[in-house]
């Protein structure tokens, strides 16, 4: 038995142990009976029946419950046998004097527990009841202004004061828990001149587990007087199994010595203590307390009250998920953004710092603090430590730490070199970037310490008696506010901003991967742009040397006097006209890859007509027939250059044939699988052997000397080919030497034309 | 002057001006050889794929290739003209000094590789050289 700890036995050592629901005693605003549930016999009574009902216990224990209810026990067994009992008491009856024995009126409860009936007669308080109609209206009242306020904040503000208003306690208090079980004040409702608790910190040993458990159980617990007699049962236990009665539901039950006594000691006379409740789990507390004189609650006002803690369970659990789901909202939000800004700078600290009203790091997790340590640079958001301990506490998570998220709210219990932090890092919450490299996002929460304000001092919730030469713990009785020094923690981080910073480094990864994507892409067309661009220089390079040579070596043949003057001359002026040709040439080729693209919905008819008003000289000089045998399709292009292009194709066209009737026909193939429409110039000319289909691409080469069907720089087909690219489109050529040439091209990439 | 003064030089190049160049330089280096020119790439082809053509060069003391050449430039053409004829020197004349033209001309059996100057006294000098080499110092193919 010495391992049971009830009220006789209790104190600091075990108050945590202390099993309140075996007190064995009630409070004596009420009378208990346990009672045997086949027999009604009555099995213990507390010891002031005598004074409530009007028979003395040892009477009582002798018969049935009809010596208690007289007239009204056909009436009220009947009720025992159709009540559900056993979710806590249930009211039965208004007992009065009238008609039975007991000196004042009584409301009756009964409920089961441990295989017995407790019935539990309360008195009805003197004061004045109100009509329970008014009670009503105020309730409706009070639940529709809580469903309108905006934060769990402004809730509660308005739920302390309205239940202040409701009870006519003189405080009010909304008090919530922390995972440690410690709890602090987070809205309040005073009279005038009560001293405020609000933002007030109480360690978990206020409250012991055992106490939180009870008050989990029981919608509404009042203690009308704190300085009350507590009445025994009698007999102690059951007098055939030797159980002691389990009390857990018995509101009447005598609270634990450690809870009146701290009461006592806060100076408080009388409590209602109503729990909050969310996903099953208690929550907080709304706990009222009258400190000039103890304070009966009647059962009516008090099923008000009860009712009103059940809804405001129900709202705020509801309110709360509505926070936390802005607050992921918010998070997804600055996610976004910041994985928005870090596609488009490709730089970690200009997507993830902020600046310039881009969301940050700063913003995605609620902290004092937020860190991004990179090699090279590291950018530092709100209260944080210095920018050389953030390289050294990266350095450490890399070498210390496996994990890619590291979460903690007392750093300085882990980390060696945590003295140097200071206060601003007593909560970490770290991303690894790197495997490699000390590379973090870091948030930082500051030692709690500098915000917690106690009730006392939390690490002696009691305080030692040895008044009369016994040591006796007591409930402390100085409950001045107390400043915590020695803390070294944080608020904890929530599980969902542990994810939140997974999330982070998982959104992190995927712009990388996909950028080293995009740069190996990128890579790849640098390479082929390097090599074009290589052969381009060499082949350009060398063809304005040789005009360039031929220059250099008649003027010196002239100042020699070598040969014919005039020749030389006439030579050196036809190779700078040449030399121009080339340069002109390049540049045009050079504006045809660079210069913006003006696409316009081209009629591709259109743009043929001018082309052959340009040509019109030169077709009919050689005599050509132009063969138009379709209607062309509309397409998206740069007029100017498209023209350019076909005037290039169209002019080799004419030019390069030796036939007596030289026709060139421009038609569009019928289009193949959804692919762009393609565009061809035929002609009946010389042909090109399928040896130089690349080469006759290349700048400045040609395949015939430069007097040879009309000469040229050799450039056309580069920038047609330029122009054509330019356009996301490609150019190919099917040929027979002595037949003829067909190029074929198109003005749009490939995969985009199917999906039309 | 030399043993091979009635063996002609055979001149790809379609250049009027370079090729101008090339017969002032080999008179003032006082070579007297006839000069046979391929004025483009379809003739040097047709040259080298016809016997006859191939006879011909077969007399000549060297060939002077130039590399850049309209229609089949210089490297098909000395790849061509290789598989049919071994034994006839072949230098390559070039603008380019660009190693990887150079070590294409060495692989596919060049002679030699000039890259031409910009002045017409080294380009002079670089020509007097070739013929004094090949026309008075070495034995020729017979």
């Amino acid at each position: 038995m010495s391992d049971i700890i009830t009220a006789k036995n209790v104190d600091l050592s075990n108050c945590d142990r202390e099993q309140v629901q075996f007190s064995g005693a009630v409070q004596p605003h009420g009378c208990l009976l346990v009672v045997e549930e086949a027999s009604l016999a009555i099995l213990q009574a507390s010891v002031n029946t005598g004074d409530l009902i009007g028979i003395a216990p040892d009477t009582l224990r002798r018969g049935t419950v009809e010596a208690v209810l007289g007239a009204r026990t056909a009436e009220i067994t009947a009720r025992l046998k159709s009540e559900s009992l056993d979710n806590g008491p249930v009211h039965l009856a208004c007992l009065i004097a009238e008609q039975q024995r007991m000196k004042r009126p009584l409301n009756l409860f009964a409920h089961r527990a441990g295989g017995v009936l407790i019935l539990e007669f309360e008195v009805v308080p003197e004061a004045a009841e109100r009509p329970m109609l008014e009670l009503y209206s105020q309730l409706r009242a009070t639940i529709s202004r809580l469903q309108t306020t905006q934060s769990l904040q402004a809730f509660f503000d308005e739920a302390v004061a309205k239940i202040r208003h409701f009870t006519g306690f003189e405080r009010v208090m909304a008090y919530k828990f922390l995972e440690d079980g410690s709890g602090h004040v987070m809205a309040e409702s005073n009279a005038e001149g009560f001293s405020p608790y609000l933002g007030l910190h109480y360690p978990a040993t206020d409250i012991p587990a055992p106490a939180r458990r009870l008050f989990a159980m029981a919608w509404l617990r009042h203690l009308p007087n704190v300085d009350y007699q507590p009445a025994p049962l009698a007999p102690e236990a059951h007098p055939r199994t030797g159980d002691p009665v389990d009390l857990s539901y018995a509101f009447l039950r005598s609270v634990s010595v450690m809870y009146s006594g701290y009461l006592k000691n806060m100076g408080v006379k009388s409590t209602m203590v109503m729990p909050l409740m969310k996903d099953g789990k208690l929550w907080g507390l709304i706990s009222c307390m009258h400190e000039s004189a103890p304070r009966h609650v009647p059962y009516e006002a008090r099923m008000a009250a009860e009712f009103l803690a059940h809804m405001l369970s129900l709202m705020m659990a509801a309110k709360e998920d509505a926070e936390s789901y802005a607050y992921r909202l918010r998070m997804k939000t600055v996610l976004d953004s910041m994985m928005q800004t870090l596609h488009e700078r490709s730089d970690l600290h200009a997507g993830l710092g902020g600046g310039n009203g881009r969301a940050s790091i700063a913003a995605y997790i609620e902290a004092d603090g937020a860190a991004l340590v990179t090699e090279d640079r590291v950018t530092c958001l709100g209260a944080t430590p210095a920018e050389s301990d953030i390289r050294e506490l990266s350095a450490w998570l890399l070498a210390n730490s496996e994990e890619l998220i590291t979460a903690t709210d007392r750093l300085p219990g882990r980390y060696p070199l945590a003295a140097k932090l200071a206060s601003s890092a007593a909560g970490l919450l770290a991303v690894r970037l790197s495997k490699r490299r000390p590379e973090h996002v870091m948030w930082f929460r500051v030692e709690q310490a500098q915000t917690v304000a106690w009730a006392g001092d939390p690490n002696k919730p009691v305080e030692v008696d040895t008044s009369d030469g016994t040591i006796r713990l007591m409930p402390r009785t100085s409950f001045a506010i107390w400043k915590d020094s020695v803390a070294g923690r944080s608020r904890p981080w929530g599980d969902f901003e542990v994810k939140a910073a997974a999330d982070l480094r998982w959104a992190i990864v995927e712009v990388i991967l996909e950028r080293a994507e995009e740069t190996e892409l990128l890579n790849r067309e640098l390479r082929d742009v390097n090599i074009e661009l290589d052969s381009f220089a060499y082949i350009a390079s060398h063809d304005l040397k040789e005009p360039l040579r031929g220059i250099h070596h008649m003027a010196t043949f002239l100042k020699r006097g070598h040969g014919d003057a005039a020749e030389q001359t006439q030579t050196i002026l036809r190779l700078t006209k040449r030399m121009d040709d080339l340069i002109e040439s390049l540049l045009q080729y050079s504006r045809t890859g660079r210069a913006d693209m003006a696409l316009v919905d081209c009629d591709l008819d259109t743009v043929l007509d001018e082309t052959l008003l340009g040509l019109k000289l030169r077709i009919s000089e050689a005599g050509c027939v132009i063969r138009r045998p379709a209607k062309l399709p509309t397409v998206k292009a740069d007029r100017i250059r498209l023209r350019e292009a076909l005037s290039n194709l169209i002019g080799n066209a004419i030019n390069y044939n030796d036939k007596s009737e030289r026709w060139v026909e421009i038609g569009v193939e019928p289009a193949a699988g959804g692919g762009p429409p393609v565009i061809y110039v035929r002609d009946n000319g010389i042909g090109i052997a399928e040896r130089y289909h690349e080469r006759i691409f290349q700048i400045f080469r040609r395949l015939h000397t430069r007097d040879e069907f009309g000469g040229g720089s050799g450039a056309g087909l580069t920038i047609a080919k330029k122009t054509i690219e330019r356009h996301g489109g490609r150019i190919w050529l099917a040929s027979t030497p002595d037949v003829g040439t067909t190029f074929f091209f198109t003005l749009q990439p490939a995969a985009q034309g199917a999906q039309l | 002057m030399s043993e091979h003064q009635n063996r002609p030089i055979v001149s790809v190049e379609d250049s009027d001006e370079d090729f101008a160049s090339l017969c002032q330089a080999l008179n003032d280096a006082g070579v007297t050889n006839p000069v046979q020119r391929c004025a483009s790439g379809r003739a040097a082809l047709d040259a080298l794929s016809s016997d006859k053509g191939c006879v011909a060069t077969r007399k000549a003391a060297f060939v002077l290739l130039d590399l850049n050449m309209p229609g089949a430039d210089g490297r098909g053409l000395l790849e061509l003209f290789r598989s049919r004829e071994r034994s006839v020197p072949v230098i390559v004349l070039s603008t380019s000094s660009y190693p990887d033209d150079i070590a294409f001309c060495y692989d596919k059996g060049a002679n030699g590789y000039l890259v031409k100057p910009l002045e017409y006294d080294r380009w002079q000098e670089m020509i007097a050289r070739v013929a004094t080499y090949w026309l008075e110092t070495v034995a020729l193919p017979p």
